[in-house]
């Protein structure tokens, strides 16, 4: 028998796994390896964000999701982050050799206010009964 | 409504004294006026919606460089608004659907403002003399968001040391990923840098980067009719831009009901735009007389006045 999942149990299947990316930033940022940061992040967002993604869109057809839309919004922002960052960045440079250092501040700030928005979002009981 | 009534800030149907006509709403103030909060339209995420003209808030962070004067990054608020097309089907069978779909746009305008203690008063808008122009592109690596691009053709002002300066036709080009339009919320990151050019061609500076932080839809103004009439028969070519503002871009004014063309357009109130602009020459129509009865209604007005003031 399959377990339908609702959309808040997806974000908390979100926020559970997001911790490895949190583990993947401990510590100065700037002092971190950019390409262990994204691939702890690419894992995250394809694997996990990614099932969620698919269920919200889904979902979205059917009646109102706005409570879960900017956990979409806030994942694709920081994956084009990641983006910009690896066009300008080695995989194996340290982060505090970013040649925009406010990007990293983008980061830093970006993946921590992430977390704090899953565990809203997980947590919340939202006005559409799940 | 009486003048004691309590404002609602959208009464409809019905008109002051006397002027106007049946449905005519009363020009008594935005919600704000009013201490009312603003009623924003929905937008409904991973749906391709109609054509509009979209005004918005925005953030921009601008890292400049002035060759003499120094390095700041620039903080700055402001408007931006872009024309949006109707969404056009790229994929094989063609379908207008999100991630299966491009949308063309142009920038109308933008102004934004900011203070740097590098530069003083720094104030940004785009150059009359260059297109800038986007697409909203199809999601790729298995992703459900859209590829968003925009090439833009900024003027820097730097009033405080009397430079106006372009990125003499060269494009400050940004991406983001999206997963609705307008895209509220949206975060577009510049992937070049630009050099700024004075009026007698002197490189002095440079764009080095911009970050930008999409804030409310303000305004949107849905296409209606004057969407792309796809006189030319072929489909939108995804990531190529003739001229933005080519004839695959403008339409000639055709009712959208007639058209043959590989473009679908979705129904119309997709997104719940907060005004509607006439769509049809009967609306046009409409519209007109409502505008004569109150105008005739204000000469009315201002001559009792000015025979009230003798």
């Amino acid at each position: 028998m399959s377990v339908v999942l609702t959309l808040r149990d997806s974000v908390a299947a979100c926020r559970d796994a997001y911790e490895t990316v949190i583990e993947s930033v401990a510590g100065p940022l700037d002092e971190r390896v950019f390409g262990d940061v994204q691939a702890a992040w690419r894992a995250y967002y394809q694997e996990v964000f990614g099932p969620f993604d698919r269920q919200l869109r889904a979902e979205s057809a059917l009646g109102q999701v706005d409570a879960y839309v900017p956990v979409s919004v806030s994942h694709h922002n920081l994956e084009r982050l990641f983006e910009a960052l690896a066009a300008e960045l080695p995989a194996d440079a340290r982060l505090a050799d970013a040649p925009i250092p406010e990007r990293v501040l983008d980061l830093d700030v970006g993946i921590r206010r992430l977390r704090l928005l899953l565990t809203s979002r997980a947590a919340e009981p939202t006005p559409f009964g799940d | 409504m009486t003048t004691g009534d309590p404002p609602t800030g959208h009464e409809h149907g019905g008109h002051e004294h006397g002027a106007g006509g049946h449905g005519t709403q009363p020009i008594v103030g935005h919600h704000a006026a009013w201490g009312m909060p603003a009623a924003a339209p929905r937008i409904q995420p991973y749906t391709m919606t109609p054509g509009s003209i979209d005004t918005m808030s925005v953030r921009v962070r601008e890292k400049i460089d002035v060759l003499g004067v120094g390095t700041d990054v620039v903080d700055m608020l402001g408007t931006f608004t872009v024309r949006r097309d109707h969404p056009c089907a790229v994929g094989d069978p063609p379908r207008v659907e999100w991630g299966e779909s491009c949308v063309k746009t142009e920038f109308r305008s933008l102004e934004l403002a900011g203070e740097s203690p590098v530069f003083g008063t720094v104030r940004v808008h785009l150059s009359p003399d260059e297109a800038s122009h986007g697409e909203v592109g199809p999601s790729s690596d298995g992703s459900l968001a859209a590829s968003c691009v925009a090439h833009c053709f900024p003027i820097v002002e730097l009033p405080d040391l009397g430079l106006r300066l372009t990125t003499a036709g060269q494009p400050v080009s940004l991406a983001s990923k999206v997963i609705q339009i307008p895209p509220v919320g949206d975060v577009a990151r510049s992937q070049n840098s630009a050099a700024l050019v004075d009026g007698e061609g002197n490189t002095v500076g440079e764009i080095i980067s911009s970050d930008i932080e999409v804030g409310n839809l303000l305004l949107s103004i849905p296409l209606g009719s004057t969407g792309d009439t796809g006189a030319t028969g072929a489909h939108h070519e995804h990531g190529v831009h003739e001229t933005a503002s080519g004839p695959y871009f403008y339409a000639d004014g055709q009712p959208a009901g007639e058209l043959e063309h590989p473009h679908v357009h979705p129904p119309a109130g997709t997104v719940e735009a907060p005004q509607q602009a006439p769509g049809t020459p009967q609306d046009l129509t409409e519209t007109l007389a409502l505008l004569q009865r109150e105008l005739r209604s204000l000469a009315d007005v201002v001559g009792r006045l000015s025979q009230g003031e003798r």
